[in-house]
């Protein structure tokens, strides 16, 4: 048995209205109108399991998000699931961000899939947003990951959105 | 001449319509300022108010979408020069998100209002919104602040607190030891006795160092979690809680302060 970390990204199948107001805040009132494409937004659930192999990982992955509904709802989610290593061949730099210290929702749903729905193989669970920026092709590939980074923290009412750095961690993730 | 104050509405505010009846009961006129209106028309005022409730539904993070729209600034700049600025829950976790509060560095954003974790003997019990009567020790010196010109440093005043996102915590080394130290802690969760418990039910949300109110350097912002407006008639106070209508203190303060008045006797 080894130590599998799977990825599972969940997104609204309607506009995401959060998504929106950030991208009209960072657009409007921060300057980055001529800088941006879009902006989409994905609830990141990671889950460490116990399982003898990749393809087996994979499967118990998909039965969680299907049997948990605290993860993913048909009726207006969509989803996806990559393994460690693996990539989603998304066109967006994407910034990750979750809480600072201990996080009671993934407490909540690692204690749900362990105690209720019978996953003794789930090892740790780590909830988080993934923002995907989007740039405008004037946007070199070199300046995307610098600029991705002011636009996340948080360090002024001018500069920075998603993350407050006193109570969230985040992490740049490059394509 | 009638002091004036702007309580500023968002998108989502709650509690706007209290806090102007409170601040009128005081003596200062006050008016209902939508977000979206010129904010040059701010500059009249001689105080501005930012409530509570849920500004843009909470949407990225409590606060932060308000702290970044225009009237912002303005608010920062009216505060520069002086004028009082006060942020009652949502109003608070603006304040924080805009780097006015704490302001030891002004503009730079030193705090964050995180999200409930309530302990007890180690353990978490509880977490996310609460909402119950608490007790806030006056904990900074009378007259601290534009807020606390009559409130005595030991005084405990009940609040009713009804937040989901209230836990200053920061992450800056030495930040708290200078909060300590310029006496900006203008209020401390504490027990009817005053005595000041970091456990649940005493420091609602694990507030460091139970902070429930933060003062700027200068001592013209304050931002505060409970609702001085919920607490400012005593028919507002329910039976169980002995000291009724406290909250009127905070707004009593504002007015002695815009008088010119500062040992707080209106």
């Amino acid at each position: 048995m080894a130590r599998f970390d799977v990825g599972i990204y969940v997104k609204l199948k309607i506009p995401d209205v959060v998504a929106e107001t950030a991208f009209n805040t960072l657009v409007r009132r921060m300057g980055y109108a001529d800088l941006l494409d879009a902006l989409d937004r994905e609830d990141y659930w990671l889950i460490s399991l116990e399982c003898a192999n990749s393809d087996e990982a994979r499967r118990t992955a998909e039965e969680i998000v299907m049997k948990c509904g605290a993860i993913y709802n048909k009726n207006k989610h969509t989803y996806r699931i990559a393994l460690a290593g693996e990539t989603l061949g998304d066109k967006s730099i994407d910034v990750l961000v979750w809480s600072k210290g201990e996080d009671g929702l993934a407490a909540y749903v690692k204690s749900t899939l362990v105690n209720t729905l019978g996953f003794k193989n789930v090892l740790d669970v780590k909830a988080g947003v993934l923002w995907k920026i989007y740039f405008k092709n004037s946007v070199s590939g070199d300046a995307r990951k610098e600029l991705a980074e002011r636009i996340a923290v948080t360090k002024s009412r001018k500069e920075g959105l998603f993350v407050n750095p006193h109570s969230q961690d985040y992490k740049v993730l490059l394509r | 001449m009638e002091k004036k104050a702007a309580v500023i509405q968002y998108p989502g505010s709650n509690c706007e319509y209290e806090t102007a009846r409170a601040l009128r009961e005081v003596g200062i006129y006050a008016e209902i300022f939508r977000w979206n209106r010129s904010v040059d028309e701010l500059d009249e005022f001689d105080a501005y108010v930012i409530g509570g409730g849920f500004s843009y539904q909470d949407r990225v993070r409590a606060g932060v979408i308000a702290a970044k729209e225009p009237i912002m600034g303005k608010v920062m700049e009216e505060a520069e020069k002086g004028k009082p600025v006060l942020g009652i829950c949502n109003g608070a976790q603006v304040l924080v998100e805009s780097g006015m509060i704490p302001g030891n560095n002004f503009g730079e954003v030193e705090m964050a209002l995180a999200t409930n974790i309530m302990k007890r003997k180690g353990r978490i019990v509880r977490r996310g919104y609460y909402c119950d009567w608490v007790y806030l020790l006056s904990s900074s010196k009378k007259a601290r602040c534009a807020f606390n010109l009559g409130i005595e440093k030991g005084e405990i005043l009940p609040m009713p607190m009804a937040h989901a996102e209230g836990r200053f915590t920061t992450t800056k080394k030495g930040l708290l030891d200078e909060l300590i130290a310029n006496d900006q802690i203008v209020f401390r969760y504490s027990n009817e006795d005053g005595d000041v418990i970091d456990e649940f039910p005493v420091n609602p949300n694990g507030s460091l160092s139970n902070i429930a109110a933060v003062c700027n350097p200068k001592g013209n912002v304050m931002a505060i979690m409970p609702h001085p407006e919920r607490a400012f008639h005593p028919w507002q106070t329910p039976y169980f809680v002995e000291k009724k209508g406290m909250g009127r203190k905070l707004f009593e303060s504002l007015a002695a302060f815009l008088k010119g008045d500062r040992d707080g006797a209106l």
